[in-house]
């Protein structure tokens, strides 16, 4: 036994001393498990060139349990002293882990740098990386929701195509119906087997709509939660009829056949209703290129602008972020892979793997990077909203989504709904509120 | 003056021997203070915080179980938790007793039914959870499909609201192998006499389960019910995995509530505001089960 021990720390403090004489700091990097395949491949692919570039650092890629919203491993284990150097942490929540006191200010860092990142970083995402206008995280990849149609399916469904064509603007949400519906198609039991469109499948989140009617969310200026907005309660109502139409148990009853939502995480991407016409309109992102490329690469489609009343143009981006966590080992050297990673070189493996877009303005104009399909995305970025980067950002997420359930059951009404929202999160958000 | 020279002795014998015990027992009550006493007194004080789990928590006394009060979402997850205790616990002692009872026929092949009837278990809840998202789909579902054989129209399990909390009810049952080996070594305890002596008295099955097998199985029982209502008021897993709470906050149980409020909304005080007092219920109805106990258990083999 004695001499079994004696072994192992041999063998330790020889694995220890190696270390040490190569010269390698290593820099613990943790991806959360709800990423895209892809995306967990770019930044990967970016650990890697980072180490190639810089051999005295060792990037170690660890996969773990966690979401945009739920950082559950990551908050204890950092609170343990066993935490990662540098994570990937959904760019909206920044603003609420910085208030928790999960991550480490980059704002002195920043200063010792001969260039202001602030200006090198789009507006939209660097707003939302600060927190009491302290930098927090470095943006990684930006994107943007837009319809997305099959046109296979609308042609066989006798429907003229050029209404979509994006040069037309937005179209009205009554003339969307109108359209959507003739797509439908019910079973002998009347449990449909196709929904032309179900606004809230996929990226059609309370944010997609609210934003459509042109609602806002957070008011800035009074710190208060916007979510009775008329312009909210509007899309809100959208949703509402729209659920009322196709009758919310029948609409329910397919999204959970052929989406299995809220397990979505459980679905190949493969069986996404989209790619297998189960609908023929979609609300999602830029980033599905990556992934049609290997499920669908025969898919006819299009995409256009979000229906929207009196041909307002509107979107909302989200992305990633890399954040140095508290209690890095090594900070200076995190902060540098951080650069890296949401520099130039990252930034440009995440578009070409993940079908990210890029949020360095110079980037934005380098054409060579990107494939046609991506110009109607990047043209909207200039208009793209984001939700408001609040420190009670994730809670007021869910409640959105919660109202969202309560509309599209038609079991409650917009407006009760949504002020339920503002009464659960608003005395969150006064704890914040100077 | 010898007698109470052995008396001291004694004395030094006797805590000689409890310190002795203590020593032998000491990896348990070192275990018990650090890993229970320690967290459950912590969490009644960070329970009286407003903390994010990082920096310092910050005293504010009963604020949050003032809160507490006025969160409808809370008592709606108390409600759905109690729901699914009510029905899961004794639908579980049923489950258990049925497996346990297949388990103990005599058959030849009866290592392999066991094996059976015990696998489900072995599946991690997660695991179970993933695969049961496939199988109670409205659609395509399997469970559905068999439904369909008795005629019964197609169920949304985990969509709709008057079924999804009987939908976690199910799932739990899958986990019934583990307390059916209980139930099963306390079937095989029962003395075979008393089975010869209810036949020869004319004592058909059903009488013979009635009047010895039941009553004798009632301490396991018991055991089965303290613990099943405390891992059911725990019940976190299934509705982590496959409805994240919904829909419409139909299954959002307390224990979810817990964890969304700590690791999702940074609210670490409150939600330990709310485990401690998940924690005195539970304490609650521990001591009303074993109270009711002498009522319905029976000790008396002879």
């Amino acid at each position: 036994m004695k001499s079994q021990i004696k072994t192992l720390f041999a063998i330790g403090s020889f694995l220890w001393f190696t270390g040490g004489a190569y010269g390698q700091t290593e820099i613990k990097f943790w991806l959360n498990s709800s990423l895209a395949a892809n995306e967990k491949n770019a930044y990967q692919k970016a650990a890697e060139e980072f180490g190639q570039k810089n051999p005295k650092f060792k990037v170690n890629v660890e996969v773990v349990p966690g979401s945009e919203t739920d950082v559950a491993k990551l908050m204890t284990a950092v609170r343990s002293g066993a935490g990662p150097d540098v994570a990937v942490v959904d760019r909206f929540t920044i603003a609420q882990r910085a208030a928790t006191g999960l991550l480490v200010d980059l704002t002195p860092l920043m200063k010792k740098e001969s260039k202001d990142l602030s200006q090198e970083y789009s507006e939209g995402p660097w707003r939302e990386v600060l927190y009491q206008n302290k930098a927090y995280a470095l943006p990684t990849n930006t994107d943007a929701r837009v319809l997305f149609y099959n046109k296979q399916l609308l042609k066989e469904a006798g429907i003229d195509l050029s209404e979509f064509d994006p040069a037309k603007g937005p179209m009205d949400p009554k003339r969307f119906q109108e359209i959507a519906f003739k797509l439908n198609q019910a079973d002998s039991s009347g449990a449909y087997t196709r929904i032309g469109f179900v606004p809230w499948l996929e990226q059609g989140w309370g944010y997609t709509w609210g934003y459509a009617f042109g609602g806002s969310f957070f008011d800035f200026a009074n710190c208060k939660l916007t979510a009775t907005d008329p312009g909210v309660v509007k899309g809100y109502q959208f949703l509402y009829d729209w659920a009322k139409a196709l009758n919310p148990r029948k609409a329910r009853n397919f999204v959970d056949t052929y989406w299995q939502w809220p397990s979505v995480g459980t679905l190949p991407d493969a069986q996404m209703p989209f790619f297998t016409g189960r609908v023929a309109f979609v609300i999602t992102g830029n980033w599905i290129f990556a992934t049609m490329k290997e499920v669908a690469p025969n898919l006819d489609y299009g995409v256009t602008y979000i229906p929207a009343p009196n041909g307002l143009k509107s979107t909302w981006s989200g992305g990633w972020s890399v954040a140095i966590l508290q209690g890095a080992k090594n900070v200076e050297a995190a902060y540098e892979f951080l650069r890296f990673v949401a520099g130039e070189e990252g930034q440009t493996l995440l578009v070409k793997k993940a079908a990210s877009l890029p949020t360095i303005k110079a980037l934005m104009q380098n054409k060579d990077l990107f494939a046609p399909e991506y110009s109607f995305f990047l043209s909207l970025l200039p208009v793209s909203k984001s939700r408001p980067p609040l420190p009670v950002g994730a809670l007021y997420w869910d409640k959105l989504k919660e109202a969202e359930e309560a509309v599209i059951t038609n079991s409650e009404m917009p407006e009760e709904a949504l002020k339920a929202v503002v009464e659960a999160v608003q005395p969150q958000m006064d704890r914040f509120c100077k | 003056m010898t007698m109470k020279l052995r008396h001291h002795r004694g004395v030094a014998k006797d805590i000689r021997s409890l310190l002795l015990g203590l020593l032998f027992i000491s990896p348990w009550i070192f275990g018990f203070f650090l890993f229970l006493a320690y967290p459950v007194f912590s969490n009644f004080h960070l329970g009286m915080t407003e903390y994010s789990g990082f920096g310092e928590p910050e005293w504010i006394g009963l604020k949050n179980y003032q809160e507490l009060f006025h969160d409808s979402l809370f008592w709606t997850s108390l409600c759905n938790t109690f729901y699914y205790v009510i029905l899961a616990v004794p639908l579980g002692v049923v489950v258990a007793i049925v497996l346990a009872l297949a388990m103990n026929q005599r058959v030849r092949e009866v290592s392999t039914y066991r094996a059976l009837l015990y696998i489900p278990s072995i599946a991690p809840t997660f695991a179970l959870s993933m695969m049961l998202i496939w199988i109670l789909n409205p659609r395509y579902g399997l469970f559905n499909y068999i439904l369909g054989f008795l005629h019964i129209p197609a169920i949304n399990w985990l969509g709709d609201t008057r079924f999804s909390k009987l939908a976690i009810v199910l799932v739990a049952q899958f986990g019934a192998g583990q307390i059916a080996l209980i139930f099963l070594a306390a079937l095989r305890a029962i003395p075979p006499h008393l089975y010869d002596a209810a036949s020869l008295d004319g004592a058909g099955a059903w009488r013979k389960f009635w009047y010895i097998t039941l009553p004798l199985l009632t301490p396991t029982i018991l055991y089965d019910i303290i613990i099943g209502v405390g891992l059911g008021l725990q019940v976190f897993v299934p509705a982590y995995i496959m409805t994240d709470g919904g829909p419409l906050n139909s299954t959002m149980f307390t224990a979810l509530y817990i964890y969304k409020n700590a690791f999702e909304y940074g609210r670490v005080g409150f939600a330990a505001a709310v485990s401690g007092l998940l924690f005195l219920i539970n304490a609650t109805v521990a001591v009303i089960t074993f109270w009711s106990s002498r009522y319905w258990v029976n000790y008396n083999l002879e």
